[in-house]
């Protein structure tokens, strides 16, 4: 017999994939950023996830009233919920990176240096990773995200100082930016990793 | 459905049918016996009955014999009855108590006649007892024994199910907890004494090996030669006069109305317990 | 020691040759909390219940090996009636006694057991436990009326009172809830949590999102063992066991 909440549970990983695919999309359209349009986009797929994190929190509201459930479902619900929330970061994020450099009338390209389009490709495929691992519920791949999470802050660290001393304009402000926001792209992979570990051992 | 109209219309004709007797047996006793009760009035039941071809006169002899039998019957089947169950309740599924209850089944289905003979052979001619009412409220009360104990078996299990443990469990002592046992059964039990007694009321058969055949000696002390209403039905309604005839009509209307009296009463008995 | 009113170790019960309970170990009863014993029927609960004041003895062919400690002290030790007078019990389908008015149901124990003789003291103590029982204010006007006039909520709150008249340190519930309405559970269940503070109540529930409502600790009996215990809200969302985990998920 399958349980009425796992129905419940069904619509739920629905919209979180649905999300995940967006999130991944919006960096994506970061690597191939195109001034104007870019930005407007990625409004677009921010607010839509805005939207969908709304409706996973209603989902799950009502799970919580109707089946009260416990333990593993208990923590998935309350999981469920942070994953949604960090999902919509993520492609909040990459709105904003959109918003400074064209707010500074660059485009990606004109100035990017290999250190940030290194770091990109990095966090694209932590955030692919950390889909991955909350599908499967894999222990070990969020182990492996948290780690990348450290690299990720490391390079960010050294850039800003490097930045500190070198004198490169807008660009360099631009690109450090960038490096800021994937920073936190990274830290928001690394808290989805979190409440995977939540799901499945109960701790973090 | 046409089945559920078929199995209605069956059940309505089997019920119809078996109304039929019973209104016809009601309809025959009061055609016959209610005349008699109101021609002789209150002294139909007080009065004693008369010589063939004599008046009405009463049954007072038979009837003031049968409830002091009831009586006796019942001051000594009560106690048996109610400490049997109680034994049978308590001890259930050990061995003395599946004997006694094989026993109590038994006795319940033993022919009433071999009862009365048994009690003549033992108590009238061994013990002496004579023929009188005494002989006769003991053979009534071993009859009247095995339907109260089993009523009371059934009402004390149910009893026990219910409060044996609650009673163990606000700490009460053995005896506290058989008295509780019992003070909650009660009704259950009333009941079972109530039909014994309208069982034995009826009874002929044991009245004939152990009262005697007059009927218009009245109670002057324990061991007068009595005998109860339905010996008094058995021999007049034989008889060739038509006053006897007529007498025994009425007490069998008595007898019926007294009996139906008296289940109707174990039957709000029971009813009150729920 | 005094922290934990009941210690049970190593315990093993056969009723006619079946084994019951299967080597429960180390569990401990901490006081004034109330522990629920969950675990799907046949799983033991309530004959562990019935053992913990000894009602499980009044069973024929009833074989128990092991420990179980009342306050440090075996309880094979202590005189059956006088323990069951500091254990309470109250069963499934409220039982009172329906002979007798409200008043004598509750002063019922007490008189019977020759505990209180003087009249005023008897109406202070059954005006106590109805009130320990969150009933009085309910039936103060009728206490003369019989237990049946009362709805199935308010007689399973009777049956509490006439347990808590002895003044019980420990009271054992089983399943108290499953055959009264809503609002009937809900009212023993914020009676319960409300004595706690006085006494340790050991509750079997028959749902486990009621042991999460009210229990301070839980316990999972499955198939006549203990599968785990502890603190509830540990159970309920890290259970460790995977049994228990299929349990309160529903998935067993």
């Amino acid at each position: 017999m399958v349980r009425l909440i796992d129905l419940a549970f069904q619509k739920l990983e629905l919209i979180l994939n649905e999300m995940s695919e967006e999130a991944l999309k919006s960096l994506d359209m970061l690597a191939y950023f195109k001034k104007h349009h870019t930005a407007k986009e990625l409004k677009e797929i921010s607010d839509k996830l805005r939207k969908l994190k709304e409706e996973a929190g209603e989902l799950i509201l009502e799970i919580l009233v109707r089946y009260q459930p416990m333990a593993t479902d208990l923590r998935f619900a309350k999981s469920a919920m942070e994953i949604s929330y960090d999902l919509y970061r993520i492609s909040r994020y990459s709105y904003d990176i959109a918003l400074a450099l064209d707010e500074a009338n660059l485009s990606l390209d004109e100035c990017i240096d290999a250190d940030v389009q290194n770091n990109i490709e990095k966090v694209k495929s932590m955030l692919n990773l950390t889909i991955k691992a909350m599908l499967e519920r894999n222990k070990d791949l969020a182990i492996e995200i948290k780690n990348m999470d450290q690299v990720i802050d490391k390079a960010y660290k050294e850039y800003f100082y490097k930045a500190l001393v070198y004198k490169g304009g807008k660009c360099s402000i631009a690109n450090l930016l960038i490096m800021r926001y994937l920073e936190r792209i990274a830290d928001h992979c690394a808290y989805i990793a979190d409440e995977i570990l939540f799901v499945i051992k109960g701790s973090k | 459905m046409v089945k559920d109209k078929l199995i209605f219309f069956l059940a309505f004709i089997s019920t119809i049918f078996l109304f039929l007797p019973f209104t016809w047996l009601l309809s025959v006793l009061l055609i016959k016996g209610a005349p008699v009760i109101f021609k002789g009035g209150l002294e139909f039941l007080t009065g004693i009955p008369p010589l063939p071809g004599d008046g009405l006169g009463g049954i007072g002899t038979v009837l003031e014999g049968s409830i002091f039998m009831a009586i006796i019957a019942s001051l000594i089947s009560i106690p048996i009855s109610i400490l049997t169950a109680l034994y049978i309740v308590m001890y259930e599924g050990g061995l003395f108590a599946k004997i006694l209850r094989f026993l109590v089944d038994s006795l319940v289905e033993f022919p009433t006649i071999i009862i009365g003979i048994s009690v003549f052979i033992i108590f009238v001619q061994n013990l002496k007892l004579g023929l009188n009412g005494i002989s006769g409220a003991i053979a009534l009360s071993i009859i009247m024994i095995p339907y109260t104990t089993i009523q009371a078996i059934e009402n004390l299990r149910q009893s026990k199910d219910e409060y044996l443990e609650v009673g163990y469990s606000l700490g009460l002592t053995d005896s506290n907890v058989i008295k509780l046992i019992l003070s909650e059964g009660r009704e259950g039990v009333i009941t079972g004494i109530l039909i014994g007694i309208a069982k034995i009321f009826g009874e002929t058969a044991p009245l004939l090996f152990t009262t005697v055949t007059s009927f218009n000696i009245f109670l002057r002390t324990l061991t007068s030669p009595i005998t109860g209403v339905p010996s008094l039905i058995f021999n007049f309604a034989f008889s060739p006069y038509n006053n006897w005839l007529d007498v025994a009509w009425g007490a069998a209307l008595i007898l019926a109305l007294t009996v139906t009296i008296l289940f109707t009463l174990a039957r709000i008995f029971t009813r009150r317990k729920l | 020691m005094e922290n934990y009113v009941f210690e049970i170790d190593h315990l093993n019960v056969w009723i006619e040759n079946k084994h019951i309970l299967k080597d429960i170990c180390n569990l401990k009863i901490p006081k004034n909390t109330i522990f629920a014993i969950m675990g799907p029927s046949g799983s033991g609960k309530s004959t562990f219940l019935k053992l913990l004041n000894r009602l499980l003895e009044l069973k024929k062919n009833v074989k128990i090996e092991g420990e179980i400690k009342f306050y440090g002290q075996d309880i094979f030790k202590i005189d059956p009636i006088r323990l069951r007078r500091r254990v309470g019990i109250v069963f499934q389908q409220p039982n009172p006694f329906y002979h007798m008015s409200i008043f004598d149901n509750v002063a019922y124990a007490l008189k019977a057991n020759g505990l209180i003789k003087n009249k005023a003291d008897l109406i202070n103590a059954v005006t106590e436990a109805l009130i320990r029982a969150n009933l009085y204010d309910e039936v103060k006007d009728r206490l003369n009326k019989p237990a049946s006039v009362l709805s199935g909520g308010q007689q399973q709150r009777l049956v509490i009172a006439r347990a808590l008249a002895l003044k019980p340190e420990v009271l054992l519930l089983d399943e108290p809830t499953s055959q009264i309405d809503v609002v009937g559970a809900r009212k023993i269940e914020e009676l319960l949590i409300s004595l706690k503070e006085q006494i340790t109540i050991i509750l079997v529930s028959h749902t486990p999102q009621q042991a999460a409502r009210i229990s301070d600790y839980v316990a999972l009996f499955y198939d006549g063992r203990l599968v785990e215990w502890g603190q509830s809200e540990n159970i309920f969302t890290y259970p460790k066991n995977e049994l228990t985990e299929k349990y309160v998920a529903g998935r067993i």
